[in-house]
């Protein structure tokens, strides 16, 4: 396979969407999902009783996974809306 | 897996006259700045400061028990609280240099407050011990201290008598005199005798790698008047400027994306009392490497097979060390918050043991029978659902306290480097994904921060012109041709030093694998294998340019040491003490001599001196804002104080420039200034295959265009075109 075959074409994407989601929204975005990964990284290893329950009863549902996931779209997002 | 008793040493007294110390230096330095007293050693100071403050508090309050643990956390939150506090500074526009100092020392004292008030657990009994005179001392140590002696006596004869000015294409060996490879073979002879000893004695091992570090890494700018490489001078410049505005260059350069490590030294510079950063360049590659020496030995001792060669696989990483990117520089510095992290994981999750190592062997050992299929899918799960036990004397609080000082240093290093923060991210999720690590959230936070940093804080680097710079990811051949073919070019001479860079690599390469067979038995194989070679990821999603082979084979580097020495181990354990001792020294001696001329290959045209510094401070002393200082290629210290005043065009442009006509640009684009230094001139001849004679045929060719030289001394020549201000020539 040649380089060129390898090589990536950047996608442009436009909208009303992605004008929100490349702006302070997605930064709002992306900062949530790392304070909830980081939560729940100290609620894993610390495990205080009231938080621990509290996660728990959040984390059943993927709300961090789904977090992470839109935090990695929106920067994604931002970065072909802006490329 | 092995499990180690927990030392006492942070829970004794002891710990309180650390603490005291630490504290003491916080306040001797804030006290320097704030009255801005110029006292001799206060670059020193400065220094300690950066390094130790607020991270030795902190260390002593996680208490974790390992003294290389600890010191490496030290070091690791000191340098990413620097480096935070002043990305914060420069992103709010409050720039203010001694805040820089002040705010590191209100947190050691406030952390020093939480452990003061501990209790000292440990009574520490120190043995009655009969007085020994030095005499016995002496003896008791053996040849080991007066090798070491006789090594840094050698190595100063030999910095003494190295002229660099004699150089041929061979670089630096071309000039190494004898006694530089007398005090190696004393250095080497030393590192033979203890480690073939029955019982090692970890104070000596200490002292010859010391030593060993210092005659390798002071050598090129010790033996010379100033530092070398131009691209720390270049550094140095950023530094200057952020110094001076308080605030980046807007689209002037990529580094200026991430520029969080020349915010945090220019505080260091103001915290120093030195006029510039150019104070710092010197000594740089021993400080970094010294401080390197802390998560080696913690991984080597963790990670290599036989702990009694850990210090063997320290020495071989130092010896190996040929990618001089350890000179003043945001990677030097990351390298160091990279293998801090990665040696306290490793650290931790070897020292805890687990249940999965078990299932590992089984799943191995069952390969054939229950077929490879079912075996690699019970081994994945096997890891993905597994957490390892804690390590004993390591509670929950002291995990979360390590989560966050790497949190830390992540974002620090998201700040201030490009590549370290992918390289780390990726070793993270391998730990966490092996099963390896408790702190299995760390490489989704390092991701996000990089994201948030990349996405929202690196928007000049990629704003605009995203295409280009992703253009690269999955071009490997074109990565490789352009970091290992590309760079092997050149004179005959030089060619061969490229050659045997890539022996070495090459050969550590290999000896690392077999190391990896002679440990395939070990549960943690995979992870040691992914560790190993996913720096080499980097190859085939990067922007960063042909260097990042280099900086893939660095990342990668003291794990290839550390299984280097597995691969050689069974053998010198078969051998008599004396041939062990023999071999080894010969081995280290070898290798350290052929860094010399692997590492000091550029040397000729990567060398900085006086004259040319001196050329440069003329030059901005009459050339006005926005004048165009013209540069063959960038192997020259013009970029110091000229940032954001001059721009420097190319003058060996392919559209203009020819052999025959070395002037061709200087004709086309008519730049007010044109800078002649010998590093430019040796690039062309070494590197670019010019004959001898281009430089003085360009300079010829420039004056008969109506350029006048300015400043002409051994090492550089300006010319003023007519219509330029000239000054008084020098």
């Amino acid at each position: 396979m040649t380089a060129s075959a390898l090589a990536i074409v950047v996608p442009k994407v436009s909208g009303p969407l992605a004008t929100l989601l490349a702006g302070p929204v997605g930064l709002v975005i992306v900062v949530v999902a790392l304070v909830a990964v980081l939560a729940v990284g100290w609620a894993w290893e610390a495990e205080p009783r009231w938080f621990t329950r509290r996660v728990a009863r959040v984390t059943r549902y993927g709300v961090v996974p789904l977090l992470v996931v839109a935090a990695g779209a929106t920067t994604l997002i931002r970065l072909f809306a802006l490329s | 897996m092995r499990r180690t008793m927990p030392t006492t040493w942070f829970r004794g007294a002891r710990s309180r006259q650390v603490l005291s110390a630490a504290l003491a230096l916080s306040v001797l330095q804030t006290v320097l700045v704030l009255v801005d007293l110029d006292v001799p050693g206060r670059t020193w100071t400065a220094l300690a400061f950066a390094f130790l403050i607020p991270g030795v508090p902190v260390a002593l309050l996680l208490r974790l028990p390992s003294l290389l643990a600890s010191a490496g956390i030290a070091v690791a939150v000191s340098v990413a609280t620097q480096i935070v506090v002043s990305m914060v500074m420069l992103q709010t526009g409050w720039w203010h240099p001694v805040m820089a100092v002040l705010i590191p020392t209100v947190l050691a004292w406030a952390v020093g407050l939480l452990v003061w008030r501990r209790p000292v657990l440990v009574q520490e009994e120190r043995p009655d011990r009969e007085p020994v005179s030095l005499g016995a001392r002496l003896r008791e140590a053996g040849p080991t201290p007066w090798l070491l002696v006789a090594a840094l006596l050698l190595y100063l004869q030999a910095v003494l008598q190295t002229d660099q000015d004699l150089m041929t294409a061979y670089a630096l060996i071309s000039v190494m005199p004898l006694s530089y490879v007398l005090s190696l073979a004393c250095i080497a002879a030393a590192a033979g005798i203890e480690l073939s000893q029955d019982r090692q004695r970890e104070r000596w091992l200490l002292a010859t790698t010391v030593t060993l570090v210092i005659v390798l890494f002071t050598y090129q700018n010790g033996s010379d008047a100033v530092a070398g490489f131009p691209t720390s001078w270049l550094h140095a410049g950023f530094t200057d400027y952020i110094r001076t505005h308080g605030a980046i260059l807007p689209n002037f350069d990529a580094r200026f994306s991430w520029p969080a490590f020349f915010a945090a030294t220019a505080n260091l510079s103001v915290s120093a009392g030195i006029p510039d950063a150019t104070g710092l360049l010197r000594w740089a590659p021993l400080v970094y490497n010294l401080l390197y020496l802390i998560p080696l030995l913690l991984l080597a001792r963790r990670v290599g097979r036989r702990r009694r060669y850990a210090w063997l696989a320290v020495m071989l990483f130092f010896c190996a060390n040929w990618f001089e990117q350890d000179y003043f520089s945001p990677q030097a510095t990351n390298l160091m918050l990279y293998l801090v992290l990665l040696s306290v994981l490793l650290w931790l999750g070897i020292v805890a043991g687990s249940p999965v190592d078990v299932r590992i062997r089984d799943r191995v050992s069952r390969w054939w029978h229950d077929g490879p299929r079912t075996s690699a899918r019970r081994l994945l799960q096997a890891m993905l659902a597994h957490r390892p036990e804690r390590a004993p004397g390591v509670s929950a609080q002291q995990y979360v306290g390590v989560g966050a000082v790497f949190v830390l240093s992540i974002a620090a290093s998201v700040v201030s480097h490009q590549l370290t923060p992918v390289v780390t991210v990726l070793a993270l999720a391998v730990l966490a994904l092996t099963g390896r690590t408790r702190l299995r959230f760390l490489w989704l936070a390092g991701g996000l921060l990089f994201a948030l940093w990349f996405s929202y804080g690196a928007t000049d680097f990629w704003l605009g012109h995203l295409g280009s710079l992703i253009g690269d990811v999955g071009q490997v051949g074109s990565s490789i041709g352009s970091g290992v073919g590309k760079r092997v070019t050149g004179s005959p001479e030089h060619l061969r030093l490229q050659y045997l860079r890539l022996a070495t690599s090459g050969g550590f390469l290999v000896a690392a694998m077999i190391g990896l067979v002679v440990r395939r038995r070990s549960p943690w194989l995979p992870t040691f294998v992914a560790l190993s070679f996913l720096p080499f990821a980097l190859i085939a999603g990067q922007s960063y340019g042909g260097e990042v082979v280099v900086r893939s084979f660095l990342f990668a580097m003291p794990l290839f040491a550390v299984f280097t020495t597995d691969a050689i181990a069974p053998l010198l354990e078969r051998l008599r003490p004396v041939t062990r001792a023999s071999i080894i020294a010969v081995g280290i001696l070898v290798i350290a001599t052929a860094l010399v001329a692997s590492r000091g290959a550029n040397q000729r045209y990567e060398r900085v001196t006086p004259d040319q510094i001196a050329a440069v401070h003329a030059l901005y002393a009459v050339a006005p804002d926005g004048a165009t200082i013209g540069e063959y290629s960038p192997f020259n210290p013009l970029h110091l104080g000229g940032i954001g005043t001059y721009t420097y065009p190319a003058m060996s442009d392919d559209t203009c420039f020819t052999v025959d006509t070395p002037a061709g640009c200087v004709a086309s684009a008519k730049p007010d200034y044109v800078y002649f230094s010998s590093g430019q001139t040796f690039y062309g001849t070494d590197v670019a295959g010019y004959p001898a004679d281009w430089s003085s045929r360009a300079i010829n060719e420039a004056k008969a265009l109506g350029y006048t030289e300015i400043w002409t001394s051994t090492h550089v020549t300006v010319l003023a075109s007519p219509t330029a201000a000239k000054g008084a020539t020098p």
